[in-house]
């Protein structure tokens, strides 16, 4: 006899979600984390999609999320200039029982609050507690060991994050691939509530989210963000580890010109800075998840799988913690009824994620990596875009040309043939 | 602009006095290319001026796994800090 029906390792969103999904069914679930939940944890942060909202009942008027995101800007900047397209879609805030399509969260003040609703469900949480190592019965994982703790379960849900010490422990993982990683940092902006929705011209309780490229990487794959949260903004970059690795600059230096751009300071002027951190990002589409996702008595959720996809205009990784902490709850309560933990019957977790969201998303974007690093797409087309405005709209007395005129100078002047720039696009609309 | 220590002065720590980060010393010696003194968030790895040793600053790691994954030559092992100790993020 176990313990617990299941343990979850890491109260972050996907272990949370879980652990709320099985308690809410009855199961007798054990949720531990190394550290109170949230305090360890760092999202850009836009939580999209509509899992937390269809798992929670009024998740949207409890959870404590920041603003609805209704605009989502792409602002392509150069040292001088700066090009922004802004897409403004008053029902992406939802309402009237539809969930909005994205909020800004904080995840120091998400988490507790998802760990919390998952221990009113009736799961036991347990914070400040790291797991060691997994209970292992030959190939079969019947709980975890803490210290001199010892706790038992029919099955364990791996959701330790990005760093997963447990999923390389069962073999699921092996270690990083330098050019699948990227490195994401942020600071965090202190903004009055009144300040943050004037210049941002945001509707009441409503932000904006903004992916940026251009100058803000310096010529090193990724690209930066800025969201807007209640009374604060959110600012970052996400490069990937390699090339920077190889330009031998650090991800502060760059973030620092980023805030420093006039484009971008505009926007945080007068903000005071209150807090600085990091995470790293599995850049590497359907190549970052295991093969395998469960086995017998284990099946593993989250970043801790490598769920996340950076196309440039969204980085998303929290809707797909919460889907697959649900799926794997709905498997481990199918296991639970037929009192079967083995791989086969846990092999529906990778079933249903191949079928659901995540896993197509993660096949979708397989290519978006490759083509984004891609060092043309972040200097070359953004140059090409904000030149060609230059040119329109630069008055310095020679006579005004037409558009066609000005694209070709514009193509010419980034330094990319017709073709080229053709191919680039054709590229990016297949693989984005 | 702030320097790198002010900005990490700005967030939450629990000290753990044992590092959760060790280098082998003779590999890291070995290692031409020294990806972590310049990826890491938290510059937790630095070299001593007329010095080849890297020393590490534990207390100030963000444990985000960047030098995990930068790290080719293998001198790194990285584990999480004990229970409750390490970073706390006060908003995030």
């Amino acid at each position: 006899m176990s313990d617990f029906d299941v343990i979850v390792i890491g109260a972050g969103i996907a272990g949370s979600a879980a652990a709320y999904k099985l308690a809410s069914e009855g199961a007798d679930v054990l949720l531990v984390d190394r550290a109170d939940p949230g305090s360890k944890n760092l999202s850009g942060g836009i939580l999209y999609g509509r899992t937390l909202h269809d798992l929670i009942p009024d998740f949207a008027d409890q959870a404590p999320v920041e603003r609805l995101i209704s605009r989502n800007d792409i602002m392509m900047l150069r040292e001088n200039d700066a090009l922004t397209i802004a897409y403004d879609n008053v029902g992406f805030a939802g309402g009237e029982g539809a969930p909005p399509n994205g909020c800004s969260v904080l995840r120091a003040k998400l988490d507790p609050w998802l760990a919390e609703q998952a221990e009113e469900a009736g799961a036991s949480l347990v914070t400040d507690i790291l797991v060691d190592r997994l209970l292992m019965e030959g190939d079969r994982c019947t709980g975890v060991v803490a210290g001199d703790d010892e706790m038992t379960a029919d099955c364990v849900i791996v959701a330790d994050g990005i760093n997963s010490k447990m999923a390389e422990a069962l073999g699921a993982r092996k270690g990083f691939d330098i050019h699948d990683m990227g490195v994401g940092v942020k600071y965090l902006y202190r903004l009055d509530e009144q300040t943050v929705s004037e210049r941002f011209c945001c509707r009441e309780g409503e932000g904006v989210a903004y992916g940026v490229m251009g100058a803000c990487t310096e010529g090193i794959p990724g690209g930066g963000f800025l969201y807007t949260n209640r009374d604060s903004v959110s600012v970052g970059l996400v490069v990937h580890i390699d090339h920077l690795a190889e330009s031998g600059k650090t991800p502060y230096d760059l973030l620092d010109a980023m805030v420093a751009n006039p484009a971008v300071a505009r926007l945080l002027e007068g903000g005071t800075l209150v807090e600085y951190g990091a995470h790293m990002v599995a850049e590497g589409g359907a190549r970052n998840v295991p093969k395998a996702l469960s086995g017998p008595g284990w099946m593993i959720v989250g970043d801790a799988a490598g769920f996340a996809a950076n196309n440039g205009f969204t980085v998303r990784g929290m809707d797909f913690a919460a889907a697959s902490g649900v799926l794997a709850a709905e498997c481990a309560l199918a296991a639970k009824q037929a009192g079967d933990f083995s791989a086969a019957s846990l092999s529906a977790y990778d079933k249903a994620v191949a079928a659901s969201f995540v896993g197509r998303d993660m096949e979708t974007y397989g290519g978006a990596p490759s083509f984004m690093k891609d060092g043309r797409v972040y200097s070359n087309l953004v140059d090409l875009a904000c030149g060609l405005f230059e040119c329109v709209y630069r008055q310095d007395g020679t006579p005004k040309r037409n558009m066609l005129a000005y694209a070709k100078d514009a193509v010419k002047g980034a330094d990319l043939g017709l073709i080229e720039t053709g191919r680039i696009a054709w590229k990016a609309v297949k693989s984005l | 602009m702030m320097s790198i220590e002010s900005k990490l002065g700005l967030d939450k720590y629990v000290c753990d006095e044992q590092s959760h980060i060790a280098l082998d010393a003779q590999v890291c010696e070995g290692c031409k290319k020294r990806y972590c003194l310049t990826v890491c968030p938290a510059r937790v790895y630095r070299q001593e001026e007329g010095s080849d040793a890297i020393q590490v600053e534990h207390l100030a790691c963000l444990e985000c796994g960047t030098c995990i994954a930068a790290c080719e030559a293998g001198g790194l092992s990285w584990r999480y800090p004990q229970g409750g100790f390490g970073v706390k993020y006060r908003f995030a």
